[in-house]
């Protein structure tokens, strides 16, 4: 769990970064359940322009240890900790990325209250793709401002003078070692850049259940752009879930209830019987 | 001088670092200048004896180079850019650094429109006592969440000054998420008086040359706080000369507001800074 400064500097900044999360062993287990998750991929799938990612659940039968994390108390109890105790646990997925960058970019609208868990698994600074996250941009005023300023990849102003380069926006570089992860709020904005060609990453994802109707109204806009882009592409994040995480052998009562919440926002059409 | 992408970048950031703007040849006059003033200037001590950073103001003979910066048009012409509104050149200062700076704003008055132009002399990265700055913490409620988490440096915790927060989580100043600002001599960084902003890993003499300007203010609560502001500085720079000099001299040295050379843009300085005040409050003490 996190101390009170640990809940404090995530409010504050929008981001976190624990070290040595996962333990060696544990590394060793992810590591091996992303590589048999990659060789079971379609390789022409690579998706997301420049940052030529492709990316899976890992809520299937291959990934077992990856599908517990989403529901360890070590990770669901840091969400409930800082989103509050009604929590969802949305997905885990495993990703490589090829390209050498990633866009400047939020990975959520406003008022959506929802945080994730990142694992890169080998060591990664500011030359090799580690995240840069600009602290504090997950606050309403900052993000929108940020949102104006001209960014020479993804949001260029004149070819005169066409604004700033991924690695010239001022941010904080989140260097990580194999076993660290980077807890980041959906709303913090945050780049790569550099990185090498076969870059992973591991994400568990969380949604707070909307409380306010700002709230309320946010995760419905969010999900339902999720849904009509899974419609859209199958290769995409956003893709269905497995009869075999759906089945909850274990009648675990957390994804029982996360199921729920899941079908409640349109998100699983039918549950296996 | 700026392009419209880089005004729109420090509004938003609070921070820009702008590449060779000085030559090799400013550098090394600079250099020369620093090296004579430190030679008659006295390092205090604190904390059982040990030196502690001195600053002195550049407007004396002895660096008129440096001072001149304030009339430059490569260093008043990012100010400059960055409003409608004139601005103009306070103050030119020097600083020769030890050890750690924590984290602290330079102002906390959201309607004084105050901007640093500094220039160090050496090579800094994180690891050798860069600046950091935390983006866009200029802005509020950013800026006032970061005083109320306690991030502002109790300046009164001995050996080293930290702020409560990262005393009470056990951090450091480098654990603090925020822009590192990698510099080589010639570069200079510009940023708003409110950014958050610390040092670490400085080596002893890291050397640093601050230029201030302030936007005119045009509404009776921008002018309120120039006048704070004043009043402020007088104060800090005033307890700085004590620890630094013998015999202090003026802050602003009789022969560079006498304007010799007759530099109009000096002038317009001085005649503002003459109308905001600044010599009367800077005459009663002798620093």
């Amino acid at each position: 769990m996190l101390t009170e400064q640990q809940v404090t500097q995530f409010h504050t900044f929008g981001f976190l970064v624990l070290r040595n999360i996962i333990t060696e062993d544990e590394h060793k287990i992810v590591s091996e359940e992303v590589e048999k998750g990659y060789a079971n991929k379609d390789k022409s799938e690579f998706i997301g322009g420049e940052r030529l990612q492709l990316n899976w659940t890992n809520l299937v039968p291959i990934s077992p240890y990856l599908t517990s994390l989403l529901e360890n108390p070590r990770f669901y109890g840091i969400a409930q900790q800082l989103l509050g105790e009604d929590v969802v646990g949305f997905d885990t997925t495993s990703n490589i990325m090829k390209g050498d960058r990633t866009t400047w970019h939020p990975d959520a609208p406003p008022n959506l209250q929802g945080l994730k868990f990142t694992f890169y698994l080998d060591r990664l600074d500011g030359e090799s793709g580690a995240l840069r996250i600009i602290p504090g941009s997950h606050q309403v005023g900052f993000s929108d401002a940020i949102r104006e300023v001209r960014l020479k990849d993804n949001n260029p102003g004149p070819p005169e003078d066409p604004g700033l380069a991924i690695n010239e926006v001022p941010c904080h570089i989140c260097e990580t070692g194999p076993r660290d992860a980077v807890i980041m709020n959906y709303l913090n904005w945050h780049a790569s850049w550099h990185g090498s060609s076969r870059r992973r990453m591991v994400t568990l994802k969380y949604y707070k259940n909307p409380k306010s109707p700002e709230e309320t109204e946010a995760l419905r806009k969010h999900m339902t752009e999720a849904i009509e882009d899974r419609k859209k592409n199958k290769t995409t994040i956003n893709r269905t879930y497995s009869e075999f995480w759906l089945s909850n052998p274990d009648n675990s009562p957390v994804r029982a209830r996360w199921i729920s919440k899941l079908q409640e926002w349109g998100l699983i059409d039918k549950v296996p019987a | 001088m700026l392009t419209q992408q880089q005004i729109d970048q420090f509004h938003t950031f609070g921070v820009l670092i702008l590449r060779n703007v000085l030559s090799n040849n400013d550098i090394a006059k600079l250099n020369e200048e620093f090296d004579t003033k430190l030679e008659t200037t006295f390092r205090g001590e604190a904390n059982g004896a040990k030196p502690i950073h001195c600053s002195w103001s550049n407007t004396g003979p002895d660096t008129s180079f440096t001072s001149s910066l304030l009339e430059d048009p490569r260093i008043y012409g990012i100010p400059e850019a960055l409003f409608d509104d004139e601005v103009y050149g306070v103050s030119c200062t020097a600083t020769s650094f030890i050890d750690d700076t924590p984290w602290h704003p330079d102002s906390d008055l959201f309607q004084l429109h105050g901007i640093k132009v500094i220039i160090y002399l050496e090579t800094l990265n994180g690891d050798n006592g860069a600046l950091r700055v935390i983006p866009g913490s200029h802005l509020n409620p950013y800026h006032d969440e970061l005083h109320a988490i306690g991030m502002l440096a109790d300046f009164g915790n001995r050996p080293l000054p930290s702020s409560p927060y990262l005393i009470e989580s056990g951090l450091t100043i480098k654990d603090v998420p925020a822009l590192i600002c990698s510099v080589t001599p010639g570069d200079v960084i510009v940023f708003n008086f409110r950014i958050w902003h610390a040092s670490t890993g400085g080596k002893f003499d890291r050397r640093f040359i601050s230029n201030m300007f302030i936007k005119d203010p045009v509404t009776p609560e921008e002018e309120k706080a120039v006048s704070e502001l004043i009043q402020t500085t007088n104060k800090n720079r005033v307890k700085r000369a004590r620890e630094t000099f013998p015999h202090p001299n003026p802050e602003y040295h009789p022969e560079w507001l006498s304007n010799p050379d007759k530099n109009p843009k000096r002038q317009c300085n001085i005649d503002w800074m003459r109308k905001k005040g600044y010599f009367e409050v800077y005459e009663t003490s002798l620093i």
